[in-house]
C-alpha cells in the first residue's frame, strides 16, 4: 500500500543519526519545558524558534514535532502533580489525576498518562500517515473561494467553541485579525497601519504576538494575582508504575480516547481541549463505578490523556494538507513553516515529500522516545517542578526577550511585545480567550488573500462564494456553528473554558 | 460588581473607537480607482465594521448587566496586586531601555530580577546575579555558537575599542 512506501521513505529520512538526535532533542526539550507550569506547547515552540534558525527545515520540523508531542507529555505531568494544567488539553487530567496523586497513586496516574499518550500518539500518527494523502486529494479540489470559506469555518469554530461566550471569542478573533492587518498588503504593495514605522512593514509576526500573549501577558497577569499562584507539589514515590488492575481499566479508555481525539484534532475547532472533555464524559458514562470520577478514577486520566495526544496528530492533518492551523500551536508551526519559505498544503506532499514523511516518521520515533523519557525517567522531570516560581517566570521573560529581540534586534519589536503583553494581561483579566487572537492573526491575512483571489477570478462576482458547492456548504456550516453556540449560550449551557 | 461592569463597558467602548479609527485609517490607504472596492481597503473596512458591532454588543451587554458581565470568574473579591504588576512590567521596559547600551546580559539581569521580585522573590542581588549568568550564557551560546548577533553593549564596545 502507498502508506507503507511513504513511511519507508520517511523512515529513511528520520533514522539518520542527525535526525534521530534532533528528534531526541525535540522531545526532551518539549518534555522539560512542557513540564514547567505556565508554558504550553505553543509557547514552547515559539520560544525555541530562534534555536532552529540555522538548522535545515527538515530537521527543524522534526524538532518541532518532537516539541509538540513532548510538551503534551510534560503538561500532563504538571496536571497530575501540581493541579496546574500546562495547557488547555490537560485541564481534564487535573480532575482525577491530581486526586490520584494526593491519594498516593501518582505513579499510576503518570504511568497511565504516559502509556495512553504513547498508544494514542502511535495510532494518531499512523492515521495521519494513512489519511493525509487522501485528504490532499480533497484539498486539490479546493479553489480560493473554498479555502476562504474553510477559514471562515475555522473562525466560527474557534470563537464559538472556546471561552465562556461567543461574543468574547469573536472579539478576540477580530482583535487578532486586526493586528494581522498591520504591514504591507501582499497584493498591492501598499503599507497599512504602519504609522510610518519602518519595522512594522513586515507586520507583527505570529511568534511575536504569541510570545507577547502567552509569556509576557501571562506573567504580567499572574504577577498581579498572587492568589492564583502555584499549588504545592504532590510527591510521587518511586517510578511511574501501574498494577494489573490499572492496566485492565486503562486500555479501553486509551483506545476510545484515541478514537475521539484524532477527528476532533483535525476539525477546525481549536485543537486539544474539546476531545478531552468528551472523552471524560464518555469514560464516566461507561465506567463501572461512575461515582469514582472526580475522586481519582484512572479511566478519567487514561481516556483524556489519550485523546489529547491523538488530537495532536489530528491537528497535523489540516495543517499539512490544507495549511490550515486548528490550534494556536498549529498556528505557530505554520508561521515557522512560512519562515522557511515552505507553504504547507497539497503541494507540500509532492514538492517536499521528504520533509513531510520524515516528519511523520520521526513523530513515531519521538513517541517511542517519549515513553522512555516519561516512564522510568519521570523523576528527573519532576525535579524541574521545584524551580522557584520567581525564577521560572524570570527565565521565561528572558527567553521571551531572546526570541523577540534576538531575531531582528529591533527595539520596535520589544515595544510591541510589551504593548501586546499588556493587552494579553487585560484579556486574561477580563476572561477573553487568547487562542482566537492567534488564529485570527495568522488566518486573517491568509483569508484575505484567498478572498481577493477568488473575487479576481470571478471578476468581481461575489456570489461565487455561495454558488460553489464546497464554499457554499462550508459557509452554511460556519453560520450554523455560530448560531448553535449562541443558542446554547442563551439557554444556559456553558462552553469549554479556555485559557488559550 | 459595578467595577467589573465598568471594565467590560470600557472594553466595548475601546472596541468601538478602535473600529472607527481603523475604518478612517483604512480610507486613507492609497488605492488606484480601479481597485477601490476590492483592494487593500476592503478587509480593514470589514474588520472595522466588525469591531464596532462587537464593541456595541459588548457595551450593551455590560450596561444591561447581562450574564456575561455577571458570570465573570475573575469577579469575586479579587485582590489586584498593582505593585507586583508594575514591577513585572518594569522588567521588559528596563530591558527595552538598556539593552543597546548595557548589552544583552546586563539587560537580561535587570529583566530577570524585576520579574522575580514581582513574583515574590526578596533576594534582589541573587536574582540579578542569576539573571546576569543566564543572560551571559545565552549571549555566548547564541552569538558565538549559533551566530545570532546579540549586543554585548555599547559600553563594552567602547571599552574594548569597538
Amino acid at each position: 500500500m502507498d502508506v507503507l512506501g511513504n513511511l519507508a521513505h520517511g523512515f529513511a529520512v528520520a533514522l539518520t543519526p542527525t535526525n534521530l538526535m534532533w528528534s531526541l532533542v525535540g522531545v526532551t526539550l518539549g518534555t522539560a519545558i512542557g513540564i514547567l507550569p505556565g508554558i504550553g506547547p505553543a509557547l514552547t515552540i515559539a520560544l525555541l524558534l530562534p534555536v532552529t534558525y540555522k538548522i535545515d527545515p527538515t530537521s527543524a520540523f522534526i524538532i518541532f514535532g518532537g516539541l509538540y508531542y513532548g510538551a503534551m507529555y510534560g503538561c500532563s505531568t504538571t496536571s497530575i502533580l501540581i493541579n496546574t494544567p500546562g495547557e488547555t488539553g490537560s485541564i481534564v487530567t487535573t480532575i482525577d489525576g491530581n486526586k490520584m496523586a494526593r491519594a498516593g497513586r501518582g505513579a499510576a496516574a503518570l504511568a497511565t498518562s504516559a502509556i495512553g499518550s504513547f498508544v494514542a500518539g502511535i495510532i494518531g500518527t499512523l492515521l495521519l500517515a494513512a489519511l493525509a494523502p487522501e485528504v490532499v486529494k480533497l484539498a486539490l479540489l479546493f479553489g480560493p473561494a473554498d479555502y476562504f470559506a474553510l477559514m471562515v469555518v475555522a473562525f466560527a469554530a474557534v470563537s464559538s467553541l472556546l471561552g465562556s461566550s461567543v461574543l468574547r471569542g469573536l472579539v478576540s478573533l477580530f482583535i487578532g485579525i486586526a493586528v494581522g492587518l498591520v504591514g504591507i498588503d501582499q497584493q498591492t504593495g501598499q503599507s497599512r497601519f504602519t504609522f510610518g514605522v519602518l519595522e512594522l512593514q513586515d507586520g507583527l509576526g505570529v511568534v511575536l504576538v504569541a510570545v507577547a500573549l502567552f509569556a509576557v501577558g501571562e506573567a504580567l497577569y499572574l504577577a498581579s494575582r498572587p492568589d492564583l499562584r502555584r499549588e504545592e507539589l504532590v510527591p510521587v514515590k518511586g517510578r511511574a508504575f501501574m498494577t494489573r488492575e490499572d492496566w485492565a481499566r486503562s486500555w479501553r479508555p486509551w483506545l476510545r480516547g484515541a478514537a475521539i481525539g484524532f477527528p476532533f484534532g483535525a476539525l477546525p475547532a481549536g485543537g486539544t481541549e474539546l476531545p478531552t472533555f468528551i472523552s471524560y464524559k464518555v469514560e464516566k458514562s461507561l465506567a463501572r463505578n461512575p461515582d469514582e470520577f472526580g475522586k481519582g478514577a484512572i479511566e478519567g486520566v487514561a481516556g483524556p490523556e489519550a485523546a489529547n495526544n491523538a488530537a495532536v496528530a489530528g491537528v497535523l492533518v489540516p495543517l499539512l494538507t490544507f495549511g490550515l492551523p486548528t490550534s494556536s500551536t498549529a498556528a505557530i508551526m505554520l508561521a515557522a513553516f512560512q519562515q522557511y519559505g515552505i507553504q504547507p498544503g497539497p503541494l507540500l506532499f509532492t514538492s517536499n515529500s521528504a520533509l513531510v514523511w520524515g516528519l511523520i516518521a520521526s513523530l513515531l520515533i519521538g513517541n517511542a522516545m517519549l515513553l522512555v523519557l516519561n516512564l522510568p525517567l519521570v523523576g528527573l522531570w519532576v525535579r524541574l517542578l521545584f524551580i522557584p516560581q520567581p525564577w521560572l517566570y524570570g527565565g521565561i521573560a528572558v527567553f521571551a526577550m531572546l526570541g523577540v529581540y534576538g531575531i531582528n534586534r529591533s527595539l520596535v519589536d520589544v515595544a510591541a511585545l510589551i504593548a501586546i503583553g499588556l493587552l494579553g494581561a487585560m484579556l486574561r483579566r477580563l476572561d477573553y480567550p487568547i487562542a482566537p487572537v492567534i488564529v485570527g492573526l495568522i488566518l486573517g491575512p491568509m483569508s484575505e488573500i484567498q478572498f481577493r483571489r477568488a473575487v479576481q477570478i470571478s471578476q468581481g462576482d461575489l456570489s461565487v462564494f455561495a454558488t460553489r458547492p464546497i464554499s457554499g456548504t462550508l459557509l452554511v456550516v460556519a453560520a450554523l456553528m455560530l448560531a448553535g453556540a449562541m443558542a446554547a449560550h442563551w439557554r444556559g449551557r456553558g462552553t469549554v473554558p479556555a485559557q488559550g | 460588581m459595578p467595577r467589573r461592569l465598568n471594565a467590560h463597558a470600557f472594553v466595548g467602548l475601546a472596541l468601538v473607537l478602535t473600529g472607527i479609527g481603523l475604518f478612517l485609517n483604512a480610507q486613507r490607504i492609497d488605492v488606484s480607482p480601479a481597485v477601490v472596492l476590492l483592494g487593500p481597503r476592503l478587509f480593514p473596512s470589514i474588520v472595522a465594521v466588525g469591531l464596532v458591532l462587537l464593541g456595541l454588543l459588548t457595551l450593551a451587554s455590560a450596561l444591561a448587566g447581562s450574564r456575561e458581565a455577571r458570570a465573570d470568574p475573575a469577579d469575586r473579591t479579587v485582590e489586584n496586586d498593582w505593585p507586583a504588576f508594575l514591577m513585572a512590567l518594569a522588567g521588559p521596559v528596563l530591558f527595552l531601555l538598556t539593552v543597546e547600551t548595557l548589552g544583552f546580559a546586563a539587560a537580561a539581569a535587570l529583566l530577570f530580577a524585576c520579574v522575580a521580585r514581582a513574583f515574590g522573590s526578596r533576594r534582589p542581588l541573587v536574582d540579578l546575579a542569576l539573571g546576569l549568568v543566564i543572560g551571559a550564557l545565552i549571549l555566548i551560546v547564541f552569538s558565538y555558537g549559533l551566530g545570532l548577533a546579540l549586543p554585548a553593549g555599547a559600553l563594552l564596545d567602547a571599552w574594548t575599542g569597538g
